[in-house]
This record gives C-alpha cells, structure tokens and sequence, in this order.
C-alpha cells in the first residue's frame, strides 16, 4: 500500500479583531466628550446670557429707577418751588381779594332794597363766585390748589353766613322801618284821638307780625326779635303818643286810668314826667307866641327903617352948604310906608313927615345944640344904640342940629355903612380923642360944652377924611395912634386942644362958677358950704347929710364917710 | 422756598447716586473682562480640538494603511496556503499512482478531502484578512469621525467664545446705561437740592 500522507490542514478557526469594536466605542466615549465640551460651554453660554439677562435687566431697571427717583427729586423741588412761589402771592391776592369782596358786599347791601330777597344771591353769583374762580385758575401745583381751595371753601363759607346774616339784618331793619311807618300812623291818630288807642295797638301787633312772618329773608332769630321790638317799642310809642294828646288837649288831665291799663308800656314817673313836659311846653309855647310876635315886630322895624332909609336916600339931597332939597314925592313914599307897616312904619313915617314939614318952615333958622351934637357924634360909633337918619331927623325938627350938621352926619352915617368904623379898635380910639378934647371927671358937677363942640368938630372932620384915605388905601399904619404927635387922627384934633386953664374955665362957665371952690388947685363943689371929698367929686347926684356930714350918691343909694370913703 | 428734610435727602441721594454710577461703570467692566477671558479659555479648547483633530486625520491615515497592509498580507498567505495545498494533494497523487493505484475508489476519497481541506484553509484565511480590513477600516472611520467631531466643537466653541464676547460688550452697555441713570439721577437730585439756597 502506497504510503499516503494524509492532508495536512493548518488550524481552521476565524479570530475577530476588537480593532474596529474598540475604536468604535473610544470614538463615542471622545465624541461624547467633545458633545459635553461643546455642551458645557453652551451651557455657560447659556448661564452667562442668563446673567446677563438679568444682570441688564436690574442695570436698566436700576437706571429707570434712580432717573425716575432723580426727576421726582427735580419734580417735588420744582413743586415745592411753584406750591411756595403761588401759595406766597395767592395769600396775598387772597387778602386782597377779601377786602374787595367786604367792599363790594357792603356797598350792595347799603345800596340794596331791603326787601329784595335775591340781593345775596346775585352777589354770590355774579360777584364771589367768579372772583373765587378767578382767584383759583392761577394754582397749577396740587398743594397750591389745596390752599386755593381752601381759601375758596373758607370765603365761600364765610359769605354763605354773612350774607345770610346781614340780609336777615337788613330785612329785620327793613321790617322795622315799615312797621315804623305804620307805628308813626298809628302815634299821629293816637295823638289826635287817643280813645282810638286799643285799636291802634290791635292793628300794630296785627300789622307787624305779618311784615315780619311775610319776609323771604328774615331768620326765625332776628324775626323773633324784631317782632318783640315792635310790638314792645311800638305799643309804649303809640301809648306815649295817646297821653301826649290826651295831655296837649287838657295839660292838667288825670291820667292814672292810662297808669293802670298800660302800666307795662308807660310808669308813672313818666306819665309825670309827660305832664310836666306838657304844661312847660304850654308856657314854651306862649313865649314863642310872644317871641314871634316880637320877631315880627322887629322885622317890619327893620324893614320899615330900611323903606325909610331908601326914602330918604331917593328924595333927600343937599347942596354943598348943607342945605337940604326934598323931592314932593317923599311925603307919599313915607305914608305908604305907613302903610305897609302900620305897626313899625308909623313912627319913622310920621318921624319924616314932621322933618319934611320942619323943612318947609321958611322961617326956621337952627343952631347946633352942643350936647346933641355931641351925643349925635359918638353915637356914630355906638354897636348898642347906632345913629340913623331917624335920629337925626328928630333932632333937626326938634332944632337941635342944623341942616349942616343934618347932612354932614347922615353922610357920615352912609359912609360908616359903607366903611364900617365900629369896631372895638374904633371905640377905643374915639374915646381916646374925646378924653384929649373933653374934659370930664374932675369930681365937681359941671359940662365941658365947648369941649364937646369941639369933639364933634372933630369927628365931622375926621372920620370922612379917615374914610376916605381908607378907601384909596392910602392910610398910615399910625392914622389912628393918639399918642404919636404925628399921626393923622393927632393932627385932626389939633385945631381943637385947649389948655389947662382955658378947659376949667369952659368946664366953670357951665355952673355959673357959685358953687364951686379951689383949694391948693383941686375944684371941689360946695353942699351946704362943705366942699366934697375929691373922691366923690364924679358922682352928680351927691347928697350931704349935715347932721353926720356922711355922703351919699342918689343914683346907686351907695353911702360914704365924711373923708368919702366908701362905708 | 423752603429748606426742609427732603433738601438734605435729595443732597444725600445724590452723592449716593454718583457713587452709584461708578460702581455700575467699575462692575460692568469687570464683568465683562471676566466673560472676555472665559471666552479666551473657549477659544483655547478650540485650538486643543483642532490639534487633536489633525491627530485623529493622521490616525485615519493609518488606520487605512494597515487595511491596506492587511488585505495585501492575506493575499500573500493565500498563495502561500495554495502552494502548501498543491504540493500536498500533488505528493498525495504521486503516491497513489507510486502505488500504482489508479485514482481510483480510496485513492480519490483521499485526494478529494485533501482538496476540500485545502480549499477550507483557503476560505478561512480569506474571510480572516477580510476581518481584520473591516477592523482597520472601522478604526479609520472612528478617527474621521473623532477628527470631525473635533473641529465641529472646535468651531462651535469658537462661536460661543464670540458669543462671550458679545455678552461682555452688552454688560459694559448695560453697566454704562444703569452709570447714566446714576449720574442723571445724581444730577438731578443734586439740582433739587441746592435750589433753595439758590432760590431763597
């Protein structure tokens, strides 16, 4: 048998090979790594956006916040700014605005119809209220509106209640003012008819709770009080007025039946006092009858003087030597002068018909009288007793002046009343000049008449020389000084001085020079061969008691020693 | 106008309010540089997965040079496992017919299995090298893939670092809109308080 080998087959058997499975699996294991990597930085990625997210968010937010909180900041200073800026001027426009308002409500209520109703209404509305509007629009901050508001609630409120007030005020006096009218119908017909009392009271009480109840305005307050006033003051006026008519008609008339009925509106002592009042008043009135007629008397003098000096000024004239034409129609105006005034013009009309028919006496041939002429002269300047042509047409009928002096002094009168010389200044001076020319007072009876001749020579010249300088305004501020040797009123009485010796002796001449004597230069008059005490040697009307030698003056009843001193 | 505890307030509020604002500017520039060097550090990964990325290329390299290595080894054996099989089946036959068998009945059995273990052999040496080539080719597909997968991230951290940027810039914008804010307020809050005194 052919040896064989047998077939030598090398070990069978497939190996796998963890090659592929082992880099499969690192490369997921790396690429799961790579994913994390990536994932963890996405992740942070994320977180940080996140962050930054909300990290922008609370900047912007903090930003908005603190800018916002800035801007209130800005904003409540500039508000606070604006609330004190308005709030500072709106007090002042606010007091301001008050004021006006008082003004404006009081001149309405002063110019109101007290019994129109709608007074405070149509103030509020036309007047407060726009003005608070007004007043309001210029606030523009909320604290200053806050003010404006409040003055707007405070001055409404206020003139809600004064309104009110003073509208029921005004309606109360208006109430008062038509019962008052009432109330003094009431008094008059009281007055005249006092038995008509009850029924004036029933009509007052009626009358005045119904003007009272009817107003629109009037509160229960005043209302109530006003009627109380009225029905009080009311019923004791026109109780008053009843016994004041009751007393007008019998002074003395017994009034204690009204003391007992009416005791509550009128007392006693009042009722006294009434009664009292009326019987002084009946005397008053008898005075005033008397004063009036005296009045009327003194009237229709005055106007009768004032007819008579036109008269006289209308007819009478005088040519240069003094002699006095009368025009015819003199004696008609006289006697209608009459008259008209029969009471007053009387006297000066007959006064003037008696100088008028002096005047027609062809025969008459006057010379001064010294002593009228005298008087006639100061009374020139006398305020209590003045001369008038009256006057001096008396004293030229009576032939105490001649027509020289007539017209000479009723010039002087026209010119003093013209230019008046009356004053105490005047006076003064006048009796300064009449003391320098007249000699009076050396305690022995007697008249100086040439002094008083001369005196009223010097007046006629002086006072129209005087006058007339005065009125060309030319007069020297010593016209009028007596003592200055210079001055014109010196002057004019220069021509009329006399002496000592040639003054006694003129001053004898009057008293025949018996009864008088001359001791050591003193002139003393004689009482029964006793001269008297040079104290007494003033008073004319001495009276010697020769059984004490006392003295006595018959005019004032005064006694004196026998040395003349008083007892 | 009045001087009251709110002018003092406002005094206050407004230096807190200038301090505040530094502080946002000094906060935000922080924050923003600490976002700028996290973005550095991502950028930083993106280098390391770009290098390892190029490794991974080489790897790949490789990996398809042993494939090659391995296909052309098996092709080597496979010849050599023929020769072996022909010179045995070839010594088998010279036996037999040294024998004088004819190829005949045992003779053939024996020749035919040798035939058939030869082409087993031959078979599993095949399917063993073509084995170890899908190994090979799976490990150079695994390290594309890893070389791939690397420059991805890589890129994609480089976006987010960008990103990281981006937020550091946006928190110094924020951090400089809250400072304006602080400085407005402190301004205005400074403003209300000195008017009063200037008002006054």
């Amino acid at each position: 048998m052919a040896n064989i080998r047998a077939f030598d087959t090398p070990a069978l058997g497939l190996k796998p090979t963890e090659t592929g499975v082992e880099s499969r699996a690192a490369t997921a294991r790396r690429v799961g790594g790579f994913y994390n990597q990536e994932a963890s930085a996405l992740q942070q990625l994320g977180r940080d956006t996140e962050s930054l997210g909300s990290f922008e968010g609370q900047q912007i937010k903090q930003a908005g916040a603190k800018v916002g909180s800035g801007i209130e900041a800005a904003g409540d200073a500039y508000v606070a700014y604006e609330d004190h800026k308005e709030i500072s001027h709106g007090a002042a426009v606010a007091s301001d605005m008050f004021v006006n308002l008082e003004k404006q409500w009081n001149d309405t209520v002063k110019n109101a119809d007290p019994n129109d109703p709608s007074v405070a209404a149509k103030f509020k509305e036309t007047v407060l209220q726009p003005s608070l509007d007004k007043f309001a629009e210029n606030f523009t901050t909320e604290n200053s509106q806050k003010f404006a508001d409040g003055i707007v609630n405070r001055y409404r409120q206020h003139f809600d209640t004064k309104t009110a007030a003073d509208t029921s005020t005004m309606a109360g006096i208006a109430a008062k003012q038509n019962a008052t009218q009432t109330i003094n119908s009431l008094s008059s017909a009281v007055y005249l008819d006092p038995s008509s009392l009850d029924t004036a009271i029933d009509t007052l009480t009626h009358s005045a709770g119904h003007i009272v109840d009817s107003s629109p305005t009037i509160d229960a307050e005043t209302g109530a009080r006003v009627k109380s006033e009225l029905n009080q003051k009311g019923i004791e006026s026109l109780v008053k007025s009843a016994v004041s008519g009751m007393i007008e008609k019998n002074p003395n008339v017994d009034l204690d039946a009204i003391q007992k009925k009416y005791g509550q509106y009128i007392n006693g002592g009042e009722l006294k006092m009434f009664q009292r009042a009326a019987q002084t008043q009946a005397k008053a009135n008898k005075l005033a009858d008397k004063q009036l007629e005296t009045y009327q008397r003194q009237q229709q003098d005055y106007a009768a003087k004032s007819a008579t000096a036109k008269v006289v000024s209308d007819n009478f004239s005088a040519d240069e030597n003094g002699n006095i034409t009368i025009k015819p129609g003199a004696i008609k105006q006289a006697l209608d002068i009459a008259r008209k005034y029969p009471e007053a013009g009387a006297a000066p009309a007959d006064t003037m018909l008696k100088f008028i028919q002096s005047q027609q006496n062809q025969e008459r041939k006057v010379v001064d009288n010294p002593a009228v002429v005298t008087d006639l002269s100061n009374r020139l300047f006398d305020p209590n007793n003045p001369l008038t042509e009256m006057d001096l047409m008396r004293a030229s009928t009576k032939g105490d002046i001649s027509d020289h002096t007539y017209t000479k002094l009723k010039g002087m009168i026209g010119d003093l009343e013209t230019s008046p010389l009356k004053g105490p200044v005047y006076q003064d001076t006048m009796k300064a000049a009449h003391s320098t020319l007249v000699l009076t007072g050396v305690g022995i009876p007697g008249k100086d008449d040439v002094g008083e001749q001369n005196y009223a020579k010097f007046v006629q010249s002086f006072i129209p020389q005087y006058i007339a300088k005065s009125r060309a305004g030319t007069l020297e501020p010593n016209a009028l000084d007596v003592k200055d040797p210079n001055s014109m009123i010196s002057k004019a009485m220069q021509p009329f001085r006399r002496g000592l010796t040639e003054r006694i002796n003129d001053y004898m001449s009057s008293l025949g020079g018996a009864a008088v004597t001359t001791t050591n230069g003193v002139t003393s008059r004689l009482y029964g061969g006793v001269p008297a005490p040079a104290a007494l040697g003033g008073i004319a009307s001495l009276q010697r008691n020769p059984t004490t030698g006392e003295w006595r003056d018959q005019a004032t009843g005064k006694s004196y020693n026998k040395d003349g001193s008083p007892k | 106008m009045v001087i009251s505890s709110s002018t003092f307030s406002n005094a206050g509020g407004a230096v807190s309010d200038l301090f505040g604002g530094i502080g946002d500017i000094l906060q935000g520039g922080l924050k923003a540089k600490g976002l700028n060097i996290q973005a550095e550090g991502l950028r930083l990964k993106a280098t390391g997965d770009l290098a390892e990325a190029t490794n991974y290329d080489r790897a790949t390299v490789l990996a398809e040079q042993n494939k090659q290595f391995t296909e052309t080894s098996n092709a080597i054996q496979e010849s050599q496992l023929d020769r072996s099989n022909y010179l045995q089946i070839g010594g088998q036959q010279a036996a037999i017919a040294g024998a004088g068998g004819a190829a005949s009945g045992s003779a053939l059995d024996i020749l035919a299995d040798s035939a058939r273990q030869g082409a087993l052999s031959k078979q599993v040496l095949g399917q063993q090298g073509m084995i170890t080539e899908a190994g090979y080719e799976e490990q150079a597909a695994s390290y594309k893939t890893l070389a791939d997968t690397a420059r991805t991230t890589a890129a994609g951290e480089q976006n987010i670092a960008n990103e990281t940027d981006q937020l550091a810039k946006d928190t110094k914008s924020a951090s400089d809109i809250a400072a304006i804010g602080s400085f407005a307020s402190s301004a205005l809050k400074g403003a209300a308080a000195i008017a009063p005194f200037l008002l006054i």
